[in-house]
């Protein structure tokens, strides 16, 4: 006779992916070049370049970091550090971000992601 | 051997074993050396510090001149989580256009398995930021 044990199963799906959900870490900041600049309102829209830069004219108001760390060999991807990265982008003060850099490292089962910007904002929108 | 001498033996090995396994452990070569130099003066070097620990993912924990403090979080794992060490900074001031850097890394009882020493990562991301 087979026992059929869903709920066990079930029980160690939902802890697995539990622990994958606690396991993933986001941080963030940003640090001012220069003077304070007033944050924008959190509907603004931010532009992100990454590649290139912008063909208006502007300045450099921020460094933007966020660090993205998940267990269980899950990746991560520019895709999940974006959100934040307009998040602290607006904080800042900034209308765009350019000058991206990716760096990827890891750690026994820890796949570690960091995302350093620069946010910008144009001379022309004061 | 006796039971009672075998028990003995046993509780020495543990304690042992329990002795060895607490406290913490620093980088050798982090701590009390010459230190790097980098061609940059102090306040330079110092925001440089405080961005690598930032991309190695440490929360700052103190900021001063001669002196910055970043702590990685705990991570729990399938297997082997990582975090909870802490990341010392010490500058120095060589010259007007000299800085001396020290980096130090702590690991903790808790999570030991999933830590590393950063030391190199700081190091590393300093120099590609200030050059040498």
């Amino acid at each position: 006779m087979k026992i059929r044990r869903p709920n066990l199963t079930r029980g160690l799906c939902l802890c697995l992916a539990g622990i994958v959900v606690a396991s993933c870490t986001m941080q963030s900041r940003f640090s001012p070049l220069g003077g304070t600049v007033p944050p924008r309102s959190t509907s603004s829209r931010v532009e992100v370049f990454q590649t290139g830069t912008p063909t208006r004219p502007y300045e450099r108001v921020s460094r933007l970091d966020v660090h993205l760390e998940k267990t269980a060999l899950v990746t991560s991807t520019f895709s999940d550090a974006l959100p934040e990265l307009e998040k602290q982008a607006r904080l800042s003060g900034a209308d765009a971000i350019m000058d991206v850099h990716e760096t990827r490292s890891s750690l026994n089962e820890t796949r570690i992601y960091h995302v350093t910007a620069t946010g910008i904002r144009y001379k022309d929108s004061r | 051997m006796t039971n009672k001498s075998m028990l003995k033996s046993a509780l020495a090995l543990a304690t042992l074993i329990g002795l060895s396994a607490c406290g913490s452990s620093s980088s050798p070569t982090a701590s009390g050396g010459p230190g790097t130099v980098f061609n940059q003066p102090i306040a330079k070097t110092q925001r440089a510090a405080v961005n690598a620990l930032v991309v190695i993912g440490c929360d700052i924990k103190k900021q001063e001149p001669t002196y910055v403090e970043g702590h990685r979080p705990l991570k729990m794992g399938l297997i082997v989580g990582s975090g909870n060490e802490t990341v010392k900074v010490s500058l120095a001031t060589v010259s007007p256009q000299k800085t001396s850097v020290n980096v130090k890394t702590e690991k903790s009882f808790v999570g030991g398995a999933g830590q590393k020493d950063w030391s190199k990562q700081i190091l590393d991301e300093m120099t590609k930021a200030l050059g040498r």
